[in-house]
């Protein structure tokens, strides 16, 4: 069992769960409903059981009340002269007299007797009798009669019937006169109760012949079916179920004036109404416990069955996935690989793409800065010739003047030719590494930007506090990237229009290395767009002054070709680079 | 026995042909007579008058045969409680109670609507004492109480412990079979009245019963004989000639009250008395019909007074079936609160056991049931519940009491009402000595004594409750007295 409760389904298992949490949920409330039920039952045994004390108490009571009224009829002088004659005849009469007047309203009243204790007679309406036995049974009684006591009230069984014997003294001047006795027919409780609350009885007690004497104001065939069910089970209160009708079961003693029980009663209190309502929600709860228990089966094995095949599916797509997953890592590391070397291919065309672009702006640079350079000696060169031209014109060109002249004018192209040189060799790139001194690379990018310094006058401050800074390197490459950073430097300051420009180099050794610092006064680079200023493509300038690639193309040139690093910082009067190589 | 007949069975059937179809009793040639059994006394019947003579002739030394007709005897009597009206018992006298033998006697008379003699009242009212305290000291028991009964001025009826068969019947019996003068033929009919010449019985003749066969017998009384032979109430060919009326009903009384001992005692000269007046009884108590309305079942009418007296209950009963030519028995219809009047309120139940009372729901389902027109029912019950808020019965002159009320309230029962015959006052006639009086010359005829039931006008109309049995007692114990006196004369 363990073994397939285990094979059970998730579904089925919560399933099963979940219905019987429902299902103990319906017991108990099932049990609750019976037993609230039952108490309802036991309550309405014991208020019956007080009622019917109660009721009996003051039924006695009143009967007792009723009829010592009664006896006044038999006060009457002429009644108590009759007595006292032994006029029995006369009595007679008046009994009857007194019965006929009793009766309509009296229904259960048997007989009226009057006793005279004295002459041990016994006079009722049709009878005198003079038995001793008669006295003997009504003696002790008599002598409870007193004149403080004057009634007295008893159970009694006389020709198979159980009577109450009611019991008042006739008194003349604190005499006891006689006895008159009532007989009432018990059934006059069953009738009065069943006045009063509707309950069903009889009254049942043991005549000589050990026979169950009955009283009963139910019909026959009611009888026949309360008979059985109540002397089987004559001490049980229970319920009982008699023709789909439900009764409580109540028995009461009668008793005597000695308190021995003549007679029971049996009441059938009818809770039908109440038992038929109970039943019926029961049955209610029942079918609603049914309807729900298969509801909640229908729903929960629905939702479930939802929950569980989506948690299925997602299962088994986990599952698949795992066995897929290595190769899709695979597969993805691949395509990774792909994207990153086309990036790097990507990358390095841009590279290029920049170097190239670089070089056509150091290009446009080298032909500016060759045109500063130029432009001196081509004036001079133009000087040279206005002044032939017009020592020519005033015929005062000496030979001496024209050799000197053209001596002047042979070493301005030289040194143009020289600068040309100087410019080619600056920009051709370095092939191979070989050791140099940085103050060497940095005149070198002086001598460029030098005539574009002056130009705008400002001016170069080189302090060398190290001597025989030497680097093995490419030494163009270092030269261009210094000439990067001065020309920003020096497109800063005139952009700023700064009074008394000024750019300050500092060469010096710093825990090994060699550091070029480069710094102005042009006020300092805004700290948001500090991060980006080594970024191609960057650029603070107008489009036709900067391409953005200056400083890029110098972090690249350091960092990537020298090992070397470049930093920015602000100072007071402007920013600062540091390269160390 | 066929095979030897003797000669006096041979001339005892020749006799008897020749009785009955030519000669009267008193015809017959005495010498030619020979009497199977000779007696002092013969008693015809062995019911409580009877019983009484027999032990009174038997204790006083005559030889007593005491005759009866059917198997068993007693009689009516031992159907009956046998309560009796003695005028100052020692019972009465214990109680109290003023009383005596005029009173008794006037109240006799009152019931019996001067149609009684009154000298037989009166006589048996004096005798009633002597009578009782005779079978008292016979052993008869009575219980220590006096019952008024209606009708009765006064508390004067005694009642026999155990009812009249325990109580006085069988003592008797008993006292009477101890006795040795007596013998006892049962199953044996008294016939013809044998007289002699002068017009003294003298005999009798009697049909003695077989299993398969009867024959008849001559018993010889020397002293007399006494017819203590009961009413003719379950005689219904004798009763009709008599009283078309009560040619259906049934009786209370024993089966074989019949009316053969009459027959004979007329034929010897009797005179009949009252033949035609009758006593009638209700299963129910008379009190209780008045609180319904009472229908015929043919024509669906109220005919008649409910509360009126037993006597013109069934007579008017009798006459309505009669005129409407109906063997139907009315109907009392009573609603709840009629039922809730009865006195007795253990009866209904018993009623409802014996299923005397029927329970309807409706008026219309009593119609139903009864085949009763609807309409008419409707109607007399609508009138008769107006008489009653009026309270007075133009009709049949009701009288409502206080606690008769009008039928309306369901469910409804119905009694069926079926009067029956408890007593036949007609008999013959007798004279206060219980001798039994001759028709043509209005003197008693010798040795011929009657008591009890078999006599004739001594209640009358209708019979006061308990003088039956003083008069059994009276006339049983006077006529006995009679033959002894005038047997120890001779």
């Amino acid at each position: 069992m363990k073994f397939k409760f285990t094979t059970i389904s998730i579904k089925s298992k919560s399933l099963i769960f979940v219905l019987i949490l429902i299902s103990v949920l319906f017991l108990i409330l099932y049990y609750q409903n019976k037993m609230s039920h039952k108490s309802y039952l036991n309550q309405v045994e014991t208020e019956y059981t007080e009622s019917f004390n109660n009721y009996y108490a003051s039924f006695t009571a009143d009967m007792l009340k009723y009829y010592s009224t009664q006896v006044g009829y038999f006060s009457e002088n002429k009644i108590l002269e009759h007595i006292k004659t032994n006029n029995n005849q006369a009595l007679m009469n008046h009994i009857n007299y007194v019965f006929n007047n009793l009766k309509p309203t009296n229904r259960y009243l048997k007989n009226i007797s009057f006793i005279k204790v004295n002459s041990k007679l016994t006079i009722d309406r049709e009878e005198i009798r003079f038995d001793e036995d008669i006295l003997k049974t009504y003696n002790p009684l008599i002598s409870n009669i007193n004149n403080r006591d004057r009634n007295l009230v008893d159970l009694v069984v006389k020709d198979d019937e159980v009577y109450y014997r009611l019991l008042s003294g006739v008194f003349q001047n604190y005499e006891l006169l006689g006895v008159v006795e009532f007989l009432i027919n018990a059934e006059v409780l069953l009738e009065s109760i069943k006045n009063f609350d509707g309950s069903k009885g009889f009254i049942f007690f043991k005549t000589y012949g050990e026979i169950f004497k009955k009283y009963t104001h139910l019909d026959d065939k009611e009888y026949s079916k309360f008979k059985n069910v109540a002397f089987k089970n004559i001490n049980d209160n229970k319920l009982f179920k008699i023709n789909q009708q439900y009764f409580v079961v109540k028995v009461f003693p009668l008793l005597d004036v000695d308190k021995t029980i003549i007679a029971k009663t049996i009441f059938f209190l009818d809770v039908t109404d109440k038992n038929i309502s109970y039943e019926k929600s029961l049955k209610k709860t029942i079918y609603f416990s049914v309807f729900l228990f298969i509801l909640a089966a229908f729903i929960v094995n629905y939702i479930f069955h939802y929950l569980i095949t989506r948690v299925e599916v997602s299962e088994n797509k986990l599952k698949i996935l795992n066995i897929n997953l290595e190769n899709r890592v695979k597969e993805e590391t691949d395509n990774r690989m792909q994207i990153e070397i086309k990036a790097l291919q990507e990358n390095k065309e841009k590279e290029q793409l920049l170097i190239n672009q670089s070089k056509l702006a150091s290009m446009g640079e080298m032909i500016g800065n060759i045109a500063h350079q130029w432009r001196q000696p081509l004036m001079q060169m133009s000087a040279i010739l206005m002044y032939l031209e017009a020592y020519g014109e005033n015929k005062k060109l000496t030979k001496d003047r024209l050799l000197t002249k053209i001596e002047e004018g042979n070493s301005l192209i030289e040194y143009m030719s020289s600068t040309i040189e100087d410019f080619r060799n600056f920009y051709q790139l370095d092939k191979q590494k070989e050791q140099f001194f940085i103050e060497d690379s940095l005149l070198n990018a002086l001598t460029i930007v030098n005539a574009s310094l002056a130009s705008h006058h400002i001016s170069i401050d080189i302090k060398i506090y190290d001597e025989q800074m030497a680097t093995n390197s490419y030494k163009n490459e270092f030269s261009q990237a210094l000439l990067n950073v001065i020309s920003n430097a020096k497109d800063v300051l005139i952009q700023r229009e700064v009074k008394e420009p000024c750019i300050t180099i500092s060469l010096y050794r710093e825990e090994g290395k060699n550091v070029v610092c480069i710094c102005d006064n042009g006020g300092g680079i805004k700290p948001d767009i500090m991060n980006k200023i080594f970024d191609p493509y960057f650029t603070t300038k107008h489009a036709y002054q900067g391409t953005g690639i200056g400083l890029y193309m110098t972090k690249m040139i350091i960092e990537k070709n020298m090992n070397g690093s470049i930093s920015l910082n602000n100072r007071e009067s402007g920013a600062c680079f540091k390269i160390t190589v | 026995m066929n095979k030897n007949i003797t000669r006096r069975d041979f001339l005892k059937t020749t006799a008897i042909l020749g009785v009955s179809s030519t000669l009267n009793a008193v015809d017959l040639d005495l010498k030619s007579i020979l009497w199977d059994e000779e007696v002092d006394v013969i008693v015809v019947g062995s019911g409580l008058a009877g019983t009484v003579s027999s032990i009174y002739c038997a204790q006083n030394g005559l030889k007593t045969l005491m005759i009866e007709k059917s198997r068993q005897i007693g009689g009516s009597s031992m159907l009956s409680t046998l309560e009796m009206s003695i005028v100052n018992s020692p019972m009465q006298r214990k109680a109290n109670i003023v009383d005596f033998p005029e009173l008794l006697a006037k109240d006799m008379n009152k019931a019996g609507r001067g149609l009684n003699q009154y000298e037989h009242s009166l006589n048996i009212a004096k005798n009633s004492t002597r009578a009782m305290e005779f079978i008292v000291n016979k052993g008869a028991n009575f219980y220590q109480k006096v019952k008024w009964e209606k009708g009765h001025s006064v508390a004067r009826t005694i009642c026999p412990v155990d009812g009249g068969a325990r109580g006085v019947m069988q003592p008797l019996h008993k006292h009477l079979f101890s006795l040795n003068e007596v013998s006892l033929h049962v199953k044996t009919q008294a016939r013809t009245i044998l007289k002699d010449n002068t017009g003294k019985v003298i005999g009798i003749e009697v049909l003695k019963y077989d299993k398969k066969s009867f024959k008849t017998y001559r018993y010889k009384a020397k002293a007399g004989i006494i017819y203590a032979t009961g009413g003719y109430s379950r005689d219904q060919s004798f009763r009709t000639i008599q009283n078309p009326l009560v040619k259906y009903i049934s009786s209370t009384t024993h089966k074989e009250s019949k009316a053969d001992a009459l027959k004979y005692l007329i034929q010897a000269g009797a005179i009949p008395v009252h033949l035609s007046l009758m006593r009638f009884a209700f299963s129910i108590p008379m009190d209780i019909m008045k609180y319904g309305c009472m229908l015929n079942l043919k024509t669906s009418s109220r005919f008649v007074d409910e509360g009126s007296s037993r006597q013109e209950l069934a007579k008017a009963i009798l006459m309505s079936m009669s005129e409407n030519n109906t063997k139907k028995y009315p109907i009392i219809v009573y609603d709840t609160n009629g039922v809730n009047s009865f006195a007795d309120n253990g009866l209904l139940k018993q009623y409802f056991k014996t299923k005397i009372i029927k329970k309807f729901s409706s008026i219309k389902e009593i119609c139903k049931h009864y085949a009763l027109n609807e309409n008419k029912v409707a109607k007399e019950i609508i009138t008769y519940n107006r008489f009653v808020k009026s309270g007075i019965d133009k009709k049949f002159n009701k009288f409502f009491s206080s606690n008769i009320k009008d039928i309306n309230k369901a469910p409804y029962y119905t009694i069926t009402i079926k009067p029956k015959l408890n007593y036949t006052q007609g008999g013959v006639f007798i004279d206060t000595k219980a001798r039994v009086i001759d028709l043509l010359s209005n003197r008693p005829i010798e040795n011929l004594y009657a008591a009890g039931e078999a006599t004739g006008g001594i209640h009358g109309y209708s019979r006061l409750i308990s003088c039956s049995t003083p008069d059994c007692l009276v006339y049983g114990l006077i006529a006995a007295e009679e033959i002894v006196k005038k047997f120890k004369m001779q």
